[in-house]
């Protein structure tokens, strides 16, 4: 995108837009010069080896870090710190182990609605919870249930803050395949009726679970991050597991992800003259 | 190899046999260590008579013990939490604990004794500068040490510092501060006890104290056996009221 593009774009007050950020960490460059434009109601994959500073961009975005140079900017404001516009689900779960299941959600609806009833903000909260499929369960606490029920919550509590983004950094990294399967497609779901229809940024370092979820994917190279590769996924929703993984459009993409990553890495060796593994964490 | 008759039950024939060779070492000594060194059965007897000056010893005593140790659990959570998170109070605060704290408390029961006007309350502020410090040192690390998950999932949702502190950082350190409460509480009995050796009317290190003066052995030991369960089953007490507390601990 050129710079004219960039700052219309950055003034729309629609969608997030990264414009030229860069983030070092103790002097360790982990993003350089990142400018992305997410629209509203895009599914975006994030996808990356280790080290990307994938992660990395997520926090920028939820305003937990803030860029080194560049900026963010949300609907048209500039991002200084958190807000509940951008709710965010962790590989970890966030859930707070000492609350039950109603307690952890309710504590999220209190942010958006402090009129409302103690009563009120628990029976939301079983709603919530019925939504990802764990209806009745609320006065579960998060150590009596599995990693992708508690995923599910964390989920749950997520969308209990009305964001219309929703940041998701690796968040069924943990979970056993089937988990992980079963729980992209309750996302897309969710996704998919959510009104009007929230932008969703997903972090993941799995290639099928990028292009399997996502409207477009955005490659990020490591060491330092940069921004590689932008594909758009052609495939029409609702999308079949089955169908997708057999087609050939599918195997174009991810040959042309692996081809993206192979000469970025080379092009790192040969910039540090130093001999990394090219696959990591791929 | 242990028996199988014994498996399960090591300590309670431990405990037998510690008995029966206290028994022993009381019915074969002589003169004047016959006469100081009561055996388990004459103990008993004794602890049976003056079961009732020791249930009134105990009242005494935790009227002291309790308010202390408990506002010493307060002020250390309290103190514990607001250190532990705040940069400017940890820089400041820190290198003034780790001087004062190593400073045993039973330094202060003198001082403490003219200072105040009765007994109890010095008592009280002993227990408390003892308590304290265990209390508020393992909180304040686990303040400080809260998981960042739990830091950037509080930073999404936009918790209030009030909030904050009290939803999260609070349950979080919990299992720190009741660690800290541990220690707390046997400092408190040790303190307890020797406090009342001081200027004490009542209590149980009192009594102890009272009946050695009169060379009443059987009632001394009696009182030591006593103040020994009492504190045990205090420091049950609050293990069990931990594991209440922390059941979400795994």
């Amino acid at each position: 995108m050129d710079r004219e593009n960039r700052l219309s774009a950055s003034q729309s007050p629609h969608g997030l837009v990264l414009d030229r950020v860069s983030f070092g960490y103790n002097g360790v460059p982990v993003l350089e010069d990142i400018s992305l434009t997410i629209g509203e109601g895009e599914f975006l994959s994030l996808l990356g080896p280790s080290g990307s500073g994938k992660s990395t961009m997520l926090r920028l975005i939820a305003g937990i870090e803030a860029p080194s140079r560049g900026r963010i900017i949300c609907r048209g404001k500039a991002v200084t710190g958190p807000g509940i516009d951008r709710g965010m689900v962790f590989q970890d779960y966030s859930l707070y182990p000492w609350m039950n299941l109603v307690e952890n959600i309710a504590l999220a609806i209190s942010r958006i609605s402090r009129a409302t009833s103690k009563h009120e903000r628990r029976d939301l909260a079983g709603e919530y919870l019925a939504m990802v499929g764990l209806a009745g369960l609320g006065r579960k606490y998060p150590f009596e249930l599995s990693g992708g029920m508690q995923q599910r919550v964390a989920i749950a509590k997520a969308l209990a803050l009305g964001s219309p983004f929703l940041l998701m950094d690796e968040p069924f990294g943990a979970l056993d395949p089937i988990n992980r399967a079963r729980l992209q497609d309750l996302l897309i779901e969710i996704w998919s009726y959510s009104k009007p229809a929230k932008t969703v940024v997903f972090v993941t370092h799995d290639m099928d679970e990028a292009l399997y979820l996502g409207d477009r994917v955005v490659i990020l190279g490591s060491m330092p991050g940069r921004l590689i590769g932008n594909l758009d996924v052609g495939f029409a929703r609702p999308r079949s597991r089955q169908a997708y993984l057999i087609a050939p459009e599918f195997q174009v993409l991810r040959a042309r992800i692996l081809d993206l990553l192979r000469s970025y890495a080379i092009e790192r060796l040969q910039a540090d003259d130093t001999v990394k593994s090219l696959s990591e964490g791929i | 190899m242990v028996p199988n008759i014994f498996k399960g039950k090591e300590s309670l024939f431990f405990a037998l046999g510690l008995v029966l060779l206290w028994q022993a070492a009381a019915h074969f000594s002589t003169g004047q260590h016959h006469f100081l060194f009561p055996s388990p059965t004459v103990t008993a007897k004794a602890l049976w008579v003056s079961l009732p000056e020791l249930l009134k010893g105990t009242w005494y005593s935790f009227l002291i013990l309790i308010p202390g140790y408990l506002l010493a659990v307060f002020a250390g959570i309290l103190w514990g939490i607001l250190v532990g998170t705040t940069g400017w109070l940890q820089r400041s605060f820190s290198p003034f604990a780790k001087v004062a704290a190593p400073i045993p408390p039973t330094i202060y029961i003198p001082y403490a004794i003219a200072l105040l006007s009765t007994f109890r309350t010095s008592a009280i502020f002993v227990i408390f500068i003892g308590a304290f410090w265990p209390v508020f040192l393992n909180t304040a690390s686990g303040a400080a040490a809260v998981p960042a998950r739990y830091r950037d999932d509080a930073h999404i949702l936009g918790l209030s510092k009030a909030e904050y502190l009290w939803r999260v950082v609070l349950p979080s350190s919990l299992p720190q501060s009741f660690s800290g409460m541990g220690v707390g509480l046997a400092l408190s009995f040790i303190l307890l006890t020797v406090a009342e050796l001081f200027g004490a009317s009542a209590g149980l290190g009192r009594f102890v104290q009272y009946y050695a003066d009169f060379a009443d052995y059987p009632k001394m030991v009696a009182g030591i056996v006593y103040t020994g369960l009492i504190t045990f089953v205090s420091m049950g007490l609050l293990d069990k009221i931990k594991h209440r507390a922390l059941f979400w601990v795994r």
